[in-house]
């Protein structure tokens, strides 16, 4: 698929024209050299950018296809050029899949881990001084890693995959003078994958794990369809996930909405009450927490009020005035005060494509699910644990592909919605649908993902689980 | 609340063994010391700490209440073997495991309460306002240094109890623990204290400014409380900041002697950073690793001094150059999503021709006083979920404020809008706030705190800001796009967004056509 290479007085770009079939993620390669690609697919660039001035040769060492160099140069001396789609090579395509999960992933993760993952990627693309920083930041993690591998809590895929990363984080540090403390973890954690256990019933347990993490989803749509007896004061809304930062807010899978509106007609004029509840071991007082504006809209997109969501126990929540007219016809949403209020997505076909969104990252997160199970099973798993891993991997392929199917059933009721006059919107939808066509395709036809794709650290071991039951929520 | 020791008349003679009256099988008594932790956790009656806690610091109480002579003669020699010794040795005996349990109820069962009861007190002290992904790292640090801290400071300190040092200090303790207990939690405080010092210190050259001084924050009220972080992980005395300063200096005169002092940019055609700025940054890494390596003990010598300032000479030079060069970057990627709402709006006053600037001017006035409009008919003082009083003021010192800041720009004359340029800049609302709340003091705050008043302000001016932005009364209208095209770089959700906002002309459509479906 050849496309033109575009330039200007500043940089060199080029477009692929497609759309994600989950969401987008940005790379930076060196400074001023910027990628693009779909958090489904950590291998294609669906977009790039070169300054003129930047290190053209750092992008032409992180793709496979040869040539890079050359084709800038064409477009450097004016000449038309075109390009065909490129491809990462396997350290940078893992360092875009841990860009990938750390954005999009919504379900609680080990964070700690996933700082490791991303180090270890830094280290392996050369990035030594960043992984360094990463390794600092989640030392106490890797602390923690050491003694669930000791103790036994970690399958060996796992304990295999963090030896990897410690030994990446040691050689990172080298230089630091607290660099002989990782160097001690990264032997303790030799010493256990060295020793090589059996662990079939550590997989059994993995794998129950998994399948109870997902199954929020079945038990939501019963609680989604319980609230039909709510009273018309209280309506529920979607959190648009491009909107707000990962992990902060609680996700239960795609149908079942976060928000909450309840209208206490009590008090005059009459009072809004928004309230979303926080994601698992989330500290109610953290950076990302503290950040949120709740909002209401009318049906046509305009923005009737918006509140600083404060922490109260374990929830966010905010107010407003609003008039009973006007709270029967709205919509509700929170939005990260750090982004551009422009992203907000209003009115009348917002909801769809939202919806459309939050299907496909609960696709891809089942298709990951189904990849890490039969990942962590190797060849020494016995055939009780294979099977299990098998069908467990069945069981998610088949949500997932049932999710892929709600968002682009979202996408045709955008399509064929009465009244939408614009070009530009159905052209966007088009592509979308495409992409994720192709996405399901992948999975049907079982391709294989591509090297530095395979599961994280993060994807491999369970979220800590965090006992707050003792802490005065109201502190 | 007066203290009331926890009820132990469940600990009967073979409580551990199973329930024989419903099959009146001879009771199976054998049991191990970590089978008996298990069981002895869940049954020790409500209100108690984690059980994974509790049950390790009873594994460490019984160890250590083994070990003494007096528990040897206050019950017997196997019972206390069996309490420090073989721990997953499954023995029978009913007589000496009840000697064992008598021992636990009456001392470890309090002592393990007592310490492991700390990690509730050290959650309250958490760090705030830090990233997610570090607050849920350093929860490692809560349960495991704090109880270590605790169970070694009631064993050693005094002022702790020094439970185990004979069977009266043990009673003293457990018939009055709330005595002991503020030095106990202070012992825990300074462990906590400690290995936050310690991850500041790793972290300190890397994380950004806002989870820097989250963290010095934290450190600053916890010395303050509970005393100087731990030994292992302390701040540095002055003597030794003043051995380390004098090493360095005397080590960098020797250096300069052979060097020239000329003061140049670090890049070429930037000023942003010069070979003196790199001397001041390589000096304070330097400076802060030596000092580590002086409080651990290691002598210096020229070599060593030579070596550590050449590495962060090397780091600093690399780090600085990396952020001119991302700055530089940054600065030339228009696309790329702003910090605050303003900001591209504002920048782009520059580039535009001149009667287009009178245009946004005429534009942005009304777009500030909108937002003005929407905070001040927004009643925060008795909408907001908290129930915040502000000390009864209306309008609180977070929406006076906004509503200031605001009001200053829309009424701002067209000559002011280069002063307005420099006053709003990426994240600089923030900050101007946190500034005008440090000068003010103010006492009629709706927000509890510094940080949730300084932080709700900021919301509460996004947020207006955000209900005029998306307004096409006032950017829409002509076409003309108060915030510039945004193309290139955009995702696919922002493309989406964007022709939603430009499909709000047909907002009557739409009204008609929902009215006379529903």
């Amino acid at each position: 698929m050849s496309r033109p290479v575009l330039f200007d007085a500043a940089a060199f770009s080029w477009d692929s024209g497609l759309a994600p079939a989950v969401a987008e993620i940005a790379v930076e390669i060196a400074p001023g050299v910027d990628i693009v690609l779909d958090a489904a697919d950590t291998s294609t660039l669906l977009s790039w950018r070169v300054l003129r001035d930047s290190n053209v040769q750092a992008f032409a060492d992180a793709v496979e296809e040869q040539g890079v160099v050359q084709i800038i140069e064409t477009a450097r001396a004016g000449s038309e050029t075109e390009c065909d789609a490129l491809h990462l090579v396997p350290t940078w395509t893992r360092r875009a899949r841990t860009s990938a999960i750390a954005r999009w992933e919504p379900s609680p993760i080990d964070e700690g881990a996933l700082m490791l993952d991303e180090a270890g990627a830094r280290y392996r693309t050369g990035e030594h001084d960043g992984a360094a920083q990463l390794v600092a930041a989640a030392s106490p993690a890797l602390e923690m890693l050491t003694e669930d591998c000791e103790s036994g809590g970690t399958c060996s895929s796992a304990t295999s995959e963090l030896a990897l990363l410690a030994a990446s984080a040691r050689d990172a540090t080298i230089g630091e003078d607290w660099g002989y403390a990782i160097a001690a973890l990264s032997g303790r954690i030799d010493t256990i994958a060295a020793i090589g256990t059996f662990d079939d019933e550590l997989l059994m347990r993995w794998l129950e794990d998994l399948v109870e993490a997902e199954a929020f989803d079945l038990v939501g749509s019963d609680l989604a369809g319980g609230e039909s007896t709510a009273r018309s004061e209280v309506e529920r809304a979607f959190v648009d996930p491009h909107l707000v930062p990962p992990r902060i807010l609680e996700w239960r899978g795609a149908r079942v909405p976060e928000l909450r509106a309840e209208l206490d007609t009590g008090v005059r004029p009459p009072r809004v009450v928004l309230t979303v509840p926080l994601a698992y071991g989330v500290d109610p007082h953290c950076a990302e927490a503290s950040r949120l504006i709740g909002f209401a809209a009318d049906r046509s997109g305009k923005l009737l009020a918006t509140t600083p969501m404060v922490p109260n126990g374990i929830i966010l929540a905010g107010g407003f005035s609003l008039a009973e007219a006007e709270f029967e016809t709205a919509t509700f949403g929170v939005f990260d005060s750090t982004g551009d209020p422009r992203d907000l997505r209003l009115g009348q076909l917002a909801p769809a494509l939202i919806d459309a969104d939050r299907n496909m990252i609960e696709a891809w997160r089942l298709g990951r699910s189904a990849t890490a199970a039969l990942h962590t099973v190797g060849a020494a798993a016995n055939e009780e644990t294979t099977d299990a891993a098998q069908s467990v991997a069945d069981g998610f392929t088949v949500d997932a592909l049932d999710a892929a199917d709600r968002a682009v059933a979202a996408l045709e009721r955008v399509r064929t919605s009465v009244g939408v006059a614009s070009t530009p919107l159905l052209e966007l939808v088009t592509a979308r649908i495409d992409a994720i066509r192709a996405f399901v395709e992948r999975i049907e036809s079982r391709t294989p993902e591509p090297a530095g794709a395979q599961p994280l650290l993060a994807e491999l071991v369970r979220a800590p689980q965090f006992d707050d039951s003792d802490l005065d929520v109201r502190r | 609340m007066p203290y009331r020791p926890p009820d132990s008349s469940w600990v009967t003679s073979g409580w551990w063994a199973d329930d024989t009256s419903q099959t009146g099988r001879a009771a199976d008594e054998s049991i191990s010391r970590t089978q008996l932790i298990h069981l002895w956790v869940k049954a020790t009656p409500e209100p108690k700490p984690n059980i994974k806690h509790l049950a390790e610091d009873l594994a460490r109480w019984m160890s250590e209440l083994g070990s003494a002579t007096w528990v040897v003669q206050a019950s017997s020699p196997e019972a206390a073997r069996r309490m420090r010794q073989g721990i997953n040795q499954i023995l029978g005996g009913r007589d000496i495991w009840d000697d064992v349990c008598t021992v636990t109820a009456r001392y470890a069962d309090p002592f393990a309460r007592c310490s492991a009861g700390i990690v509730s007190e050290v959650k309250r002290e958490r760090p705030r306002d830090l990233p997610n992904a570090i607050s849920t790292v350093l929860r490692k640090y809560e349960d495991g240094p704090p109880r270590t801290s605790a169970r070694n400071s009631m064993i050693g300190l005094v002022e702790c109890g020094t439970v185990t040092a004979s069977r009266a200090h043990a009673d003293t303790f457990v018939e009055n623990p709330e005595i002991y207990r503020g030095a106990i939690i202070a012992a825990a405080m300074r462990a906590y204290s400690g290995k936050l010092t310690e991850y500041l210190e790793r972290t300190d050259d890397h994380i950004d400014e806002n989870t820097r001084s989250a963290l010095i924050a934290a450190l600053e009220a916890l010395t303050e409380r509970y005393g100087e972080p731990d030994a292992a992980d302390r701040l540095p005395t002055p003597a030794e900041s003043r051995f380390v300063d004098g090493t360095l200096s005397k080590f960098l005169t020797a250096r300069a002697a052979d060097q020239p002092a000329a003061d140049t940019p670090l890049i070429q055609g930037s000023t942003l950073y010069t070979t003196a700025d790199v001397a001041g940054e390589a000096w304070r890494r330097a400076n802060r690793n030596l000092l580590r390596l002086h409080i651990n003990g290691v002598p210096f010598d020229d070599e060593l001094v030579a070596r550590v300032y050449g590495s962060n000479l090397k780091r600093a030079t690399q780090d600085l150059q990396r952020k001119l060069l991302r700055e530089d970057h940054h600065s030339s990627v228009s696309d790329r999503p702003a910090d605050i709402v303003a900001v591209p709006t504002l920048s782009q006053l520059r580039s535009v021709p001149d009667d287009d600037v009178e245009h946004r001017r005429t534009v942005l006035r009304a777009l500030f006083r909108q937002a003005w409009q929407h905070v001040s008919t927004s009643e925060v003082e008795s909408t907001n979920p908290w129930g915040w009083t502000a000390g009864g003021t209306s309008p609180c010192w977070e929406r006076a404020t906004v509503l200031e800041i605001l009001g200053a720009y829309a009424n701002l004359d067209a000559g002011h809008f280069s002063e307005l340029e420099d006053n709003i800049q990426s994240g600089q609302i923030e900050r101007a706030i946190a500034h005008r709340y440090d000068t003010e003091r103010p006492a009629d705050t709706l927000a509890a705190s510094r940080r949730a008043s300084i932080s709700f302000a900021t919301r509460l001016l996004c947020g207006a800001l955000a209900i005029s932005l998306n307004d096409d009364d006032i950017v829409g209208g002509d076409g003309f796009e108060v915030v510039g095209q945004r193309t290139s770089g955009q995702t696919w959700a922002q493309k989406t967004a964007e022709v939603l906002r430009t499909l709000h002309e047909y907002r009557d459509t739409w009204n008609l056509l929902t009215e006379s479906t529903s």
